[in-house]
């Protein structure tokens, strides 16, 4: 939305060129859970899949704020929330329960801004830099969000606003839950500063232990550096930190980017060369990715293979089918294809393997299948996506052990 | 080569070939049309390597038998903007035409025509003969149907199926199919089929008179129409067709029958307020009546609309569809009444029409919009 055609003030005051938005629905899928079963609220909630009484192989997907107090956050294995508290209420997610939550927080979030880019089930961008004049002032249009969220939906979000979105996410976290937190563009050094430079988007666990080998802690040690060193130190990801150190970040809010894609990779604990044990590798790859997009109801029409060598040398190849698939067997006959043209290109028969140290699969261009034409090959595949189904609910209730392709199979065993 | 000839005459074989010629190739030679005159006959052609089409005209006088091929637009341009008059055409050795008219004389740089591609030689053979009527039918019914996707180019063309005395074509991209058959005893007993491109095929219906017959050849590589003045040669697509007699369903739960024009009439409306998008309609069907709703849930658009029907076997049931999609099947059905063979909300409906010409079936089949997560 281009807002000087409207004639009103154009931008909002202060040195503001962007006003981003970032909301966080706080602890949702527990909140959901505690909103509908009142005798949950107050208690330690933990949502994850295949609890199974602590010895579920499945990790947390959300903890209630009152779990978090135990040490219980999402993405540790339910096995060791169990350890850290065992007198929680472990929950399987009811993931269609949490989707219509999650349409009508995107429903009232409409009304603030038509520039909306969804991150997840629970998280959202805005760019309300055309619209923000509507609501008198930033503060007023932040505590509008969280009061008609919650209006609608009796649950609380967490709001951080500033002139970028890595900064508008941080600040969203800063003071959760309920909080709201606007950085101004003078002020975004000042917040950073103090910070943890893992609070940066893109330093991951891998790129922090670097930084901490190299003494730096916050982001102002991070910012002493010039962007020789760091461009020396991490490649191309240098110019990505120096920038980001100094909350520069130019990306639009988009709103189509909503999950692009679904992928799946493995780094070999040892270089690989056994050309049967990646291709077991890449079945199984193939089923999470498969078995994940069936999850969400989703369709993908590209196959990314990936593939790193020893030298670290990363290579991506990928096809665009003629039409959406989320079959595992489609999505490994693709991939194993690209694996294979990529086996011989530029190399001779006498030409020994080149050790694998890591391989993925993805699938991009996603839609949804609800919606979607369908054709009278979903006739034909329909056997198979009743058989991949099956062996999904399975595995979700016995782990991922017990029913697998034969050729992934002896993946698991060598490793 | 010298022959004369009213202007209107020509001009008519002239537009029939000259949309063959391809807007651009790596062959200069098939920017031409070849003209060859013998036994007081005219015969124009061109190709684009995939279809070579053939006129014959009789000229008012033939001086001089030969041949000589010209470049195509330049000539047609040309004759398109003459009154009908008589014109001269006079070719030397040197393969220059002159055409000399009332107006005055125009002079055309040409090239041997025995350089020109020549007309596929048709092997292997099955001939049959085909009303004009019908052979329209045969293509009309399901040519809608086929597939752009180059990625299956089965699917591109139009299956001509032949045997037991009956014809039947198919056409589908995946997401609808149709099919007409025709029966008669003269039609040949032994089975034969091919892939014929929709480019050819609306070529056939662009030359093919209502009246009269057509004869069809088809043989190992080339499909040939012979018409009143025109032969068209096609390329056929070497594939394998889609066994598509495995999603026919068999196992019917529900049947509709539905005035055809209502219904249509009423998915035209209701469609104007759908997705842009996606063009989804869903026809919700109760024993009483049959609902039609579509949304917009981006603009806010709505339209609900309840219709008649004539039976529904079964009890409420709902199903989603691309309106154009199934705008278009209805739109083929020639019946008053329409019957709807339905499975499940997310199988191939089946669409026929309750009363046929004698020795015609037809059957249509569409694919639904899910509605549901799977």
């Amino acid at each position: 939305m281009n807002p000087t055609l409207t004639g009103t003030p154009a931008r909002p005051a202060g040195g503001w060129k962007r006003v981003i938005v970032h909301v966080d629905m706080d602890a949702f899928f527990a909140a959901v859970e505690q909103l509908l079963r009142p005798e949950l609220r107050g208690k330690p909630v933990i949502v994850g899949a295949d609890p199974k009484g602590g010895k579920g192989r499945g990790v947390v997907s959300t903890a209630s704020y009152e779990a978090r107090v135990f040490g219980v956050r999402s993405a540790i294995p339910i096995s060791e929330a169990y350890r850290l508290c065992p007198q929680g209420i472990y929950i399987p997610p009811n993931g269609k329960l949490y989707s219509r939550y999650s349409r009508k927080v995107f429903e009232i979030l409409n009304h603030f801004s038509p520039q909306i880019q969804p991150v997840s089930i629970d998280e959202a961008f805005l760019d309300v830099t055309g619209s923000v004049h509507l609501f008198g002032s930033i503060r007023k249009l932040g505590e509008e969000i969280k009061r008609r969220i919650h209006a609608g939906t009796g649950l609380t979000a967490s709001v951080g606003i500033a002139p970028s979105k890595s900064v508008a996410k941080i600040a969203s976290d800063i003071q959760k839950p309920a909080g709201l937190t606007i950085v101004a563009p003078e002020n975004v050094q000042e917040f950073l500063d103090p910070l943890p430079a893992s609070k940066l988007w893109g330093v991951g666990k891998k790129s922090m232990e670097t930084l901490l080998r190299m003494g730096i802690r916050t982001v102002r040690d991070l910012r002493e550096y010039p962007l020789e060193v760091l461009e020396q130190k991490f490649g191309a990801m240098g110019e990505h930190l120096f920038r980001m150190a100094r909350g520069i970040d130019e990306r639009e809010v988009r709103e189509e980017e909503e999950i692009k894609s679904v992928s799946h990779e493995t780094t070999f604990e040892t270089d690989q060369t056994d050309r049967e044990l990646l291709l077991s590798t890449l079945l199984a790859l193939s089923e999470k990715v498969g078995s994940r997009l069936r999850k969400y109801g989703l369709r993908g029409k590209t196959v990314q293979l990936k593939l790193r060598f020893q030298d670290f040398s990363t290579f991506t190849r990928h096809k665009t089918l003629s039409h959406y698939t989320n079959l595992t067997d489609e999505i490994f006959t693709v991939s194993k294809s690209l694996f294979e043209q990529f086996d011989k290109t530029g190399v001779k028969e006498t030409d020994p393997p080149r050790p694998v140290r890591l391989i993925g699969v993805g699938l991009s261009q996603l839609v949804s299948e609800k919606g979607m034409q369908t054709s009278f090959w979903d006739l034909e595949n329909e056997r198979k996506v009743r058989l991949e189904k099956v062996v999904d609910q399975i595995q979700e209730k016995f782990g991922k052990s017990i029913i697998t392709h034969a050729q992934a199979l002896g993946a698991r065993k060598r490793k | 080569m010298k022959f004369s000839i009213q202007r209107d005459e020509i001009y008519e074989a002239l537009q029939k070939v000259a949309s063959v010629i391809p807007q651009r190739s790596t062959i200069a030679m098939t920017q031409n049309i070849k003209f060859s005159v013998a036994d007081g006959q005219l015969e124009l052609m061109t190709t684009d390597l995939e279809i070579t089409m053939v006129s014959f005209v009789k000229p008012q006088e033939v001086t001089e038998e030969g041949a000589i091929a010209l470049p195509g637009r330049q000539i047609h341009d040309l004759v398109r903007e003459l009154p009908n008059i008589l014109l001269t055409f006079e070719s030397d050795a040197n393969h220059r035409l002159e055409i000399r008219s009332d107006f005055g004389q125009y002079k055309i740089g040409g090239e041997n025509p025995t350089e020109f591609p020549h007309k596929p030689a048709i092997t292997e053979v099955h001939e049959i003969q085909l009303p004009n009527r019908i052979l329209k039918r045969l293509i009309e019914k399901t040519i809608f149907a086929t597939s752009t996707d180059e990625l299956r180019p089965a699917l591109t063309g139009v299956f001509f199926e032949l045997g037991e005395n009956s014809i039947q074509t198919v056409a589908t991209d995946g997401h609808r199919l149709a099919m007409l058959g025709y029966r008669d005893d003269s039609l040949p007993i032994e089975s034969m089929n091919a892939i014929i491109s929709t480019r050819a095929l609306n070529f056939v219906l662009r030359s093919v008179e209502f009246e009269g017959v057509t004869a069809m050849a088809l043989g190992n590589k080339h499909a040939l129409f012979q018409m009143d003045s025109t032969r068209l040669y096609a390329r056929l697509i070497e594939e394998m067709y889609v066994d598509y007699n495995r999603v026919i369903p068999n196992d019917i739960n529900y049947e509709l029958t539905i005035n055809n024009a209502e219904l249509l009439a009423s998915v035209k409306r209701v469609s104007l307020f759908s997705n842009p998008i996606t063009a989804q309609v869903v026809l919700h069907i109760t024993p009483q009546r049959l609902e039609i709703h579509a949304e917009d849930m981006d603009y806010g658009g709505e339209a609900n609309e309840a219709i008649a029907h004539q039976s529904f076997t079964g009890e409420d049931f709902t199903i989603g569809f691309n309106s154009r999609y199934l705008q278009t099947v209805l739109r083929h059905v020639d019946s008053q009444q329409v019957v709807l063979k339905l499975v499940r909300p997310d199988y191939a409906v089946l669409l026929q029409p309750t009363e046929m010409p004698e020795n015609e079936k037809q059957l249509m089949l569409l694919m639904p919009i899910r509605l549901e997560e799977a």
